[in-house]
C-alpha cells in the first residue's frame, strides 16, 4: 500500500504579477522504504511539491486536490491535528539547510527538540537521545554543544538530518540536502541518507537538480518540468530507456566516463514563464523533436512499461 | 502632506491673515474667534499666523542642517569606505564616537556656550546628524569599489578623486536621498526643542518658539489649548511626513525579499 | 572584551576632548569664561587659575583637565558656590530615579507591542500598532509633557511639577513614597511613551526580517505550533538587533529625559542644564555634560554586553 499518495495536486501563488503555476496536475504515490529521487530544473516545483506535503507553504499559495499520508488527508486536516503529523512522522530536510539551524541555539537542543514537541520527553532524556542521533549521522557527540556557526557545512547538513530523524518518521523529504557541499561530502551525505533508508526503514523523497547524484542512490525517479511530471520510472528504466526530449536533455547534460572532459551539454533555452506557461506541451519551446500536435497535448504521463511512464506525445504513438 | 508644507512656508505673506508680529491688544490669550481661527498669544499675536510663518525657519533649519549633515556624511562615508585602512578606522571611530554621545544633550549646551543665532542652530544640528549617513555611504561604497566599472576606471589611470566623483558617488547618491528625509524629520525636531529650551533661536519665530513662549508664559498651566496645540501638531505632521517619505524611499531603494513568507499575510 | 572596554574608554576621552575645546577655546569664549565671574573671590580665582594651569601651554592645561575630572574637581558651581559635584550627583539621582522605570516601561510595552504587530501584520491590530508607535516617535517630547499638564490642570487630580510636594518632604517614608509616586506619574508616562514607539518599530522590523530566515521555516517543520515558534525561536532572535539599536538610542532617551524633566520641573540633571543655561551658569553645564555623557556611555556598554551574552555568536570573537 502507498504511504502517501498524491492526486491533481495544483499550487499557485498569488503575486501582483498574477498567479504563478508552480505545480500543476501532479499524481504520484510512494511506497513504504523506497528512496525516490525527485529532479527537475530550478523553479520547476520541486521545493513547492515538498512544502505541500509537509503543508508549510506561504500563506500566498493557492492549493487544490489531495495529498493522502498513510490513511489520512492532510490538505483538510485541521491545524492542531497536522502539528502532531508534521515534524513526527513526515519531516523535511531543506535546501540551503546550513541555514535551516537557529543561529542562537545549542544544535543538540535543536536536534532534541522534535523529541520534546511529539514523544513528551524530558529536555534531559531529549538531549540525550540527541547526542546518540548527532553520533549516528557522523557528528562529534561533544560538538553538539556547539552552535551552529561553530560547524562546517557538511556538519550543519548532518546535524540538520539528525534533526529531521529524531522522532523516525515515516517520511523524509529532503530538498537539495547535499547543495553547497563540495563533491566529498555531498556523496559522503548522499550515502548517509543511503544508511538511513535501509536502518529506519523510512520513505525519502529526495530533491535534487542533479540527476546524476539522485540517479546513484535512488530507487525510481521523477522528473519535473514546469510544475507537471515529465517522465517517471525506475531508475533503471529512466537511465537506460529515457523517453521524454527533457529527460533525455538532462541525461545527456550528465558527465559520464563516456563523455568526461566533454562540456556537459545542458538543454538550451529556458523554462517557460510560470505566470503564463504555453498551451500543451510545455516543453515545446525547448524541444528538438517538437511537432504541431504538442501545443495541444494536455495529458499527464503515459504508460511506456510497467512503472514507467512519460508525458510526451512520442509515447505510444 | 510634505508638499503642502513647504507651500505654506513659500506662500506665508500670502495665506497668512495677519503679519506675525502684530499685536493686538484687544485681544490677548482670546480664544478662537472669526477674527483669529486660532486664537491669541500673550501679547496679542495671532497664533495662525504665527504657525504660519512659524514653518518658515522650522524648514529652512531642517533644511540647511540636513544639507550640512549629507555633506559631511557623504565625505566621510565615501573617503572610510574608499580609502580604507587607518583612514576608515579614524574616520569610523569618530563616526561611532559622534553616534554614541548624546547628540541632543550636547547640541543643548553647545547652543547655551556658542549663543544662538540661527546659523550656530544649523550648524550645530548639521553638525551632529551626519553619522548615520557616514555609515550607511561607507557600507556602499565598500560594495561599489569591488565592481568592475570602478576597477576599469582605476585601470585606466584614472585619479582617486576622479573615480569618486564619476563612479562612486552618482551610485551612492540614492542612499543619501533616503536619509535625507529622516535626517530633516530630526532637524525639524532638535531645532524645535532648542528653540523650547530657549537655546535656540527664540527672536526667529518658529513652532518651537512659539511653543516657548506658551510655556514660559503660563499659558499652558491656564489651559489655554489653542496656543499650544497647533504648533505642536505642525511639527508631528512634518516630522511624520519626513519621516515617513523616508521609510517609503528605504523601501523602494532597498526591496526586500520576495513577497512570500510563511506566516502573516503577504 | 578588552575592546569594548577600549572603545568607551576611547569615547570617554573623547567626549573630554571636545568639552575642554568646547568650554575652553571656542571663539568668542576664552578660557576666562569659566572664571570671569563676579561671584568668585579672588582668593577662588587665583587658587582656580594655580588648579586649571592657566598660564600653561594648551596640552598642560588639557591634562590638568583630565586629572581634575577624574579627582572629582569639576569646578565651582557660580551659582550654587559650591563644587559642581555635590550639586550634580543629588540631581543625577532624581534623574534615574525618573528615567530608569521610564525606560523599563517603555522597553517591555514597546517591545511587546513590536511583536504584536510584526505577528500579526498588515491585520487591523498591525495598522493601528504602528500607526500610533509613528505618531509617538514623530510627537516632541516637551509637547507632549504640554499636553498632559493642560489636561491635569482641566481634571486635577495630579500634581504637574517637581518630584515631592513640601509637606512630604520632610514626613514619613510611606507619605514621602506616595507622593513621590504622584509627582512622578506623568513625567515617566511622557518618557515613556515618547520613547516606545520607535522601540515598536524597531522590534516589529527585526520580527519581520527574522520571519523570512530560514531556520523559521525549519523550526515550523518540526510540528511546533506558532505561539510556540513566536516564543522559543523568533522572539529571542528579533531581540538581538533591537537590543543593538536600543543601545544608539540611549542618547536620543536620555535627551528625551532633559526635556521632560524640563516640562515637568523634575529635579535632575536635565531641569539642571536648562536652570544653568540661563544663570550662565558654565561649570555647572561643562559638568553636566559630563555626566550626562559618561551616563550614556556606560549604559552603552552595558548593552553591548547584554548583546554579547544573547548572542553566542559574538562570545568567542
Ligand atoms: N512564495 C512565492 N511566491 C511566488 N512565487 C513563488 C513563491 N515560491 C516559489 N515561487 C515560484 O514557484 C516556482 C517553483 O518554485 P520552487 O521553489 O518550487 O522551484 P524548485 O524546483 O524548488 O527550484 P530550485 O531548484 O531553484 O529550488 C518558481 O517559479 C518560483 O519562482
Ligand atoms: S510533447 Fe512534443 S514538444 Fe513536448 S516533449 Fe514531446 S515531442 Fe517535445
Ligand atoms: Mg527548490
Amino acid at each position: 500500500m502507498a504511504l502517501l499518495e498524491i492526486k491533481g495536486l495544483k499550487v499557485g501563488f498569488k503575486t501582483q504579477a498574477g498567479l504563478v503555476h508552480a505545480v500543476d496536475e501532479i499524481d504520484l504515490s510512494l511506497v513504504q522504504g523506497e528512496i525516490v529521487g525527485l529532479a527537475g530544473e530550478s523553479g520547476s516545483g520541486k521545493s513547492t511539491l515538498g512544502y505541500s506535503i509537509m503543508k508549510i507553504l506561504p500563506r500566498n499559495a493557492l492549493v487544490q486536490g489531495s495529498i493522502n499520508f498513510d490513511g489520512i488527508e492532510l490538505l483538510t486536516l485541521t491545524q492542531s491535528k497536522l502539528e502532531e503529523i508534521r515534524g513526527k512522522r513526515i519531516a523535511m530536510v531543506f535546501q540551503g539547510s546550513m541555514n535551516s539551524l537557529n543561529p542562537l541555539m545549542r544544535v543538540e537542543e535543536q536536534v532534541a527538540e522534535p523529541m520534546i514537541l511529539h514523544q513528551q520527553a524530558n529536555e534531559k532524556q531529549a538531549v540525550v537521545e540527541a547526542r546518540n542521533l548527532l553520533e549516528l549521522v557522523g557528528v562529534d557527540k561533544e560538538k553538539g554543544r556547539h552552535y551552529p556557526h561553530e560547524l562546517s557545512g557538511g556538519l550543519k547538513q548532518r546535524v540538520a538530518i539528525a534533526m529531521a530523524l529524531s522522532t523516525h518518521p515515516a517520511l523524509l523529504i529532503a530538498d537539495e540536502p547535499t547543495t553547497a557541499l563540495d563533491v566529498m561530502t555531498q556523496a559522503q551525505i548522499m550515502r548517509l541518507l543511503g544508511r538511513i533508508r535501509d536502518e529506519f526503514k523510512i520513505t525519502i523523497l529526495m530533491i535534487s537538480h542533479d540527476l546524476a547524484l539522485l540517479s546513484e542512490t535512488c530507487d525510481r525517479l521523477i522528473l519535473m518540468y514546469a510544475g507537471k511530471i515529465a517522465e517517471i520510472g525506475s531508475r533503471d528504466q529512466i537511465v537506460r530507456n529515457p523517453r521524454h526530449p527533457y529527460t533525455q536533455g538532462l541525461l545527456g547534460s550528465i558527465p559520464s566516463v563516456r563523455n568526461i572532459g566533454r562540456a556537459s551539454s545542458s538543454i538550451p533555452g529556458d523554462p517557460p514563464d510560470p505566470l503564463n506557461p504555453p498551451a500543451g506541451c510545455r516543453f515545446k519551446p525547448r524541444c528538438s523533436f517538437a511537432k504541431d500536435v504538442c501545443s495541444t497535448f494536455e495529458k499527464g504521463p503515459l504508460y511506456v512499461e510497467d512503472g514507467h511512464y512519460a508525458a510526451c506525445v512520442l509515447v505510444g504513438g | 502632506m510634505l508638499i503642502v508644507l513647504v507651500l505654506i512656508a513659500l506662500l506665508a505673506p500670502v495665506i497668512s491673515p495677519y503679519p506675525p508680529t502684530k499685536i493686538d491688544l484687544n485681544a490677548i490669550l482670546s480664544p478662537p474667534s472669526y477674527q483669529h481661527l486660532l486664537g491669541t498669544t500673550e501679547i496679542g499675536q495671532d497664533v495662525l499666523s504665527l504657525i504660519i510663518w512659524g514653518s518658515r525657519i522650522s524648514l529652512l533649519v531642517g533644511f540647511l542642517a540636513t544639507a550640512v549633515a549629507m555633506v559631511v556624511g557623504t565625505l566621510f562615508g565615501i573617503f572610510a569606505g574608499y580609502i580604507g585602512g587607518i583612514v576608515d578606522e579614524v574616520l569610523m571611530r569618530t563616526t561611532d564616537f559622534f553616534l554614541v554621545i548624546p547628540a541632543v544633550v550636547l547640541a543643548i549646551v553647545v547652543a547655551a556656550v556658542l549663543g544662538n543665532t540661527l546659523l550656530n542652530v544649523v550648524l550645530i544640528i548639521g553638525l551632529l546628524s551626519w553619522p548615520a549617513t557616514a555609515r550607511v555611504v561607507r557600507s556602499a561604497t565598500l560594495v561599489y569599489k569591488q565592481m568592475p566599472f570602478v576597477e576599469a576606471s582605476k585601470g585606466a589611470g584614472g585619479s582617486t578623486l576622479h573615480v569618486l566623483r564619476e563612479h562612486i558617488l552618482p551610485n551612492v547618491m540614492p542612499l543619501v536621498y533616503a536619509n535625507t528625509a529622516l535626517t530633516i524629520a530630526n532637524a525639524i525636531f532638535t531645532q524645535s526643542a532648542l528653540v523650547f529650551l530657549g537655546v535656540g533661536d527664540v527672536s526667529d519665530i518658529s513652532w518651537g518658539q512659539t511653543l516657548h513662549f506658551a510655556y514660559s508664559s503660563g499659558a499652558i498651566t491656564a489651559g489655554d489649548y489653542w496656543y499650544a496645540l497647533p504648533p505642536g501638531i505642525m511639527i508631528v505632521l512634518s516630522v511624520l511626513a519626513f519621516a515617513l517619505t523616508g521609510y517609503a524611499l528605504d523601501e523602494i531603494l532597498n526591496p526586500r525579499l520576495r513577497g512570500g513568507s510563511l506566516f502573516g499575510s503577504s | 572584551m578588552a575592546k569594548r572596554i577600549a572603545t568607551s574608554i576611547l569615547t570617554f576621552f573623547g567626549t573630554l576632548v571636545l568639552t575642554f575645546i568646547l568650554f575652553r577655546l571656542l571663539p568668542g569664549n576664552p578660557v576666562t569664561i569659566l572664571f570671569r565671574n563676579p561671584q568668585l573671590t579672588h582668593a577662588q580665582i587665583v587658587l582656580l587659575a594655580q588648579q586649571f594651569g592657566l598660564d600653561k601651554p594648551l596640552w598642560v592645561q588639557f591634562l590638568l583637565f583630565v586629572e581634575n575630572v577624574f579627582k572629582g574637581n569639576w569646578g565651582i558651581s557660580f551659582f550654587y558656590r559650591a563644587p559642581v559635584t555635590s550639586v550634580l550627583f543629588p540631581d543625577l539621582l532624581n534623574s534615574i530615579i525618573l528615567l530608569l522605570p521610564a525606560t523599563i516601561i517603555a522597553i517591555l510595552i514597546g517591545v511587546g507591542l513590536g511583536i504584536l504587530s510584526g505577528w500579526k501584520r498588515n491585520s487591523k491590530t498591525d495598522v493601528g500598532i504602528l500607526t500610533s508607535s509613528l505618531v509617538l516617535y514623530a510627537i516632541p517630547t516637551f509637547w507632549l509633557g504640554i499636553l498632559f499638564i493642560m489636561l491635569i490642570v482641566r481634571v486635577g487630580g495630579l500634581p504637574v511639577a517637581g518630584m515631592v510636594s513640601i509637606q512630604a518632604s520632610s514626613g514619613p517614608p510611606l507619605v514621602y513614597l506616595e507622593s513621590l509616586a504622584r509627582h512622578i506619574l506623568l513625567p515617566m508616562t511622557t518618557l515613556a511613551l515618547v520613547t516606545l514607539g520607535q522601540f515598536t518599530i524597531i522590534m516589529r522590523s527585526s520580527l519581520l526580517s527574522e520571519l523570512t530566515e530560514d531556520y523559521v521555516t525549519a523550526a515550523y517543520a518540526k510540528g511546533m505550533s506558532g505561539s510556540r515558534l513566536l516564543r522559543k525561536h523568533i522572539v529571542p532572535n528579533a531581540l538581538l538587533p533591537t537590543v543593538s539599536i536600543i543601545a544608539i538610542s540611549i542618547g536620543t532617551i536620555v535627551a528625551g529625559a532633559v526635556l521632560t524633566e524640563t516640562v515637568f520641573s523634575w529635579p535632575g540633571v536635565g531641569s539642571l542644564i536648562y536652570d544653568s543655561i540661563g544663570r550662565r551658569d558654565y561649570p555647572v553645564l561643562q559638568g553636566a555634560f559630563l555626566i550626562v555623557a559618561l551616563f550614556v556611555i556606560v549604559a552603552n556598554f552595558v548593552a553591548d554586553l547584554v548583546y554579547a551574552y544573547l548572542d553566542p555568536r559574538v562570545k568567542y570573537s
